[in-house]
């Protein structure tokens, strides 16, 4: 008669469903553990980056850029932090340490059309201080003290003008982008800029300029026209994955071509660098 | 007959051979029972049936390739059929004159459509921003290919007008970047192609497209003469200053929904400083009708 539960080879099967349970869970386990281990060394190396914006109080209002930067470098995996109305100090503090550099703003230039080089990346006014700057090449770090900086007809304001050094610093770059007026300009009594400096002396990844003057709109930030607008695209495609060379394109026509000054660019790259910021990375040309 | 229904039934009578005759009973059939194989049938189909609700409520109705707009425009833009392009997901990314449908073609680059259009509005080659031999191609063959690219991409190509044509190096590659726009009378209008050419290799680097219905006057109140005194004094600059030539352009402005302005179009800069000093030069902007200036940007 039938028992409704099966015959001999049914039970024969239970020692085996038993032996891949074991194995499954001897899998799982060491699964974990691997991973587990694995853990504490990836955070140990997350890249760092830093990005800059402000409002100087002449027009130029920058406070839409770091918010998009720190945005995808934080999704892509860096430690990214957001220096807003900073005095050039604060951008010291991880300048050894950091894979990314970004600064929207003001520039220090000298030399005037067509050979106009920024030599500084200038941060607004803080307590104490009139401007302070990042220096670029370092043959200019003369400039600085007591200074009057002055418009050519005249309108001058006394500043106490100081100029780290921080190219210098820059070791491990990944990616330097500097939003600023002349940052990639033609050498000006033999100074060179911010951007070709860079990539030259202290073998950053991917350093990023521009040849001419750069525009913002007016006390505007977040408009989506001109500096917002390249600066928005130009981070957002990048957390898209994009290469840096296709940002710039496509950031560029979102900024209004030439009108604003961004189809100036020029980007200098090595060919074994990163061409987008995915993986999170350090770079170093040692 | 009556009376016979209502009469005890009579017991059988005792056998005891059929006493050892273990009955088997059949159960009464059920009028109301289904057999299990349709019963699983059935909840399997409504499962299936539940489910593919839930899904169409969520994404809709996936469109093949051949019938996504977005897609038969990028593969007419490449030359290409719509099964053998590789694209990402569509993203929206915002413009002056309206969202874009953004997406990754492998192999490509990017592309960029306008929803409400459904035209191609960008197309960049990443293998063309690239630098190659060393030489340049020159003006004149850039500007046949650009011209020949931008004709087959934008209708209606042969109402716009040359603005502009741009050597740029970017170091990482070198370009001819050729600008069209429409024009009215003397007012440049916002719809306008751009295509820039790889100046060594000769290859199209990339085509970018804008459309915009015209809804303002473009007759200006005042001549540029004018616009480039208002202008001046605007920027606060002082005397050394160096005054470009105005332009009369209808820009766009104004978020979330853009507005036209006609306007004059007046960059100005100081010169004569040749010691470190930060850049104060302005777009200005002079309104062509009222005769208003304003620093529109500044560096």
């Amino acid at each position: 008669m039938s028992s409704g539960r099966g015959g001999l080879g049914r039970h024969r099967s239970r020692p085996r469903r038993a032996s891949l349970r074991l194995i499954l869970s001897l899998v799982l386990v060491g699964s974990a553990v691997t991973f587990s281990a694995a853990e504490p060394a990836r955070a140990a190396v997350i890249p760092t980056g830093s990005c800059v914006d402000a409002n100087y109080g002449d027009g130029l209002d920058t406070r839409s850029a770091a918010a998009y930067c720190v945005n995808t470098l934080a999704a892509a995996g860096y430690n990214a932090r957001a220096l807003t109305n900073t005095d050039a100090t604060q951008a010291l503090e991880t300048v050894g340490t950091d894979a990314v550099f970004y600064h929207a703003g003001h520039s220090l230039v000298v030399g005037a059309e067509p050979n106009v080089s920024a030599i500084s990346s200038v941060f607004p006014a803080s307590a104490g201080y009139g401007l302070t700057g990042l220096l670029g090449d370092i043959t200019a770090a003369d400039f600085q003290g007591p200074a009057r900086v002055c418009t050519a007809n005249g309108d001058c304001r006394d500043v106490v003008l100081v100029n780290y050094p921080y190219e210098s610093l820059m070791t491990q770059v990944n990616l330097a982008l500097f939003q600023n007026c002349n940052s990639a300009g033609d050498p000006a009594f033999g100074y060179t800029s911010l951007a070709p400096y860079a990539y030259e002396n202290y073998g950053t990844g991917t350093s990023i300029g521009f040849h001419d003057e750069v525009s913002w709109i007016t006390n505007s930030p977040n408009i989506g026209i001109a500096g917002d607008a390249f600066a928005r695209r130009f981070w957002a495609d990048l957390g898209n994955g994009m290469t840096y060379s296709t940002a710039l394109v496509d950031a560029v026509n979102a900024g209004g071509g030439t009108t604003y000054g961004y189809g100036s660019y020029r980007m200098y790259q090595r060919p074994d660098a990163p061409k987008s910021l995915y993986p999170a990375q350090y770079w170093s040309v040692l | 007959m009556r009376a016979m229904l209502f009469e005890a039934p009579r017991a059988a009578p005792y056998s005891p051979r059929l006493a050892r005759v273990r009955w088997r009973q059949e159960p009464a059939p059920s009028p109301h029972r289904k057999s299990p194989g349709w019963v699983v049938l059935l909840a399997l189909g409504s499962g299936i049936a539940v489910l593919g609700a839930l899904v169409f409520a969520l994404v809709g109705w996936p469109a093949h390739k051949g019938q996504d707009w977005r897609v038969q425009t990028v593969a007419s833009a490449l030359d290409a059929k719509p099964d053998q392009l590789d694209l990402s997901e569509w993203r929206t990314v915002p413009t002056i004159s309206g969202s874009r449908l953004q997406a990754t073609v492998t192999g490509v680059g990017v592309v960029e459509v306008d929803p409400r259009s459904r035209e191609l509005t960008e197309l960049i080659f990443e293998k063309a921003l690239t630098k190659g031999p060393v030489g340049d191609i020159g003006f004149d063959a850039a500007g046949d290919t650009a011209r020949s690219f931008a004709a087959r991409h934008f209708p209606g190509f042969s109402t716009l007008q040359l603005h502009s044509t741009t050597s740029i190096d970017h170091v990482s590659f070198k370009e001819h970047r050729v600008l069209w726009q429409a024009q009215e009378g003397q007012a440049w209008l916002p719809s306008q192609v751009a295509v820039g050419v790889n100046a060594e290799t000769g290859a199209v680097a990339y085509y970018w497209s804008q459309r915009v219905p015209l809804t303002v006057e473009t007759t200006a109140s005042i001549t540029a003469d004018q616009a480039s005194r208002v202008a001046t004094a605007a920027a606060g600059l002082g005397s050394k200053t160096k005054v470009e030539t105005p332009e009369l352009r209808v820009e766009l402005t104004g978020r979330p929904t853009p507005t036209q302005r006609l306007v004059w179009v007046v960059p100005v800069r100081a010169t004569g400083q040749l010691g470190p000093h930060v850049s104060r030069s302005v777009l200005v902007w002079v309104d062509a009708l009222s005769g208003q200036g304003e620093i529109w940007a500044r560096t």
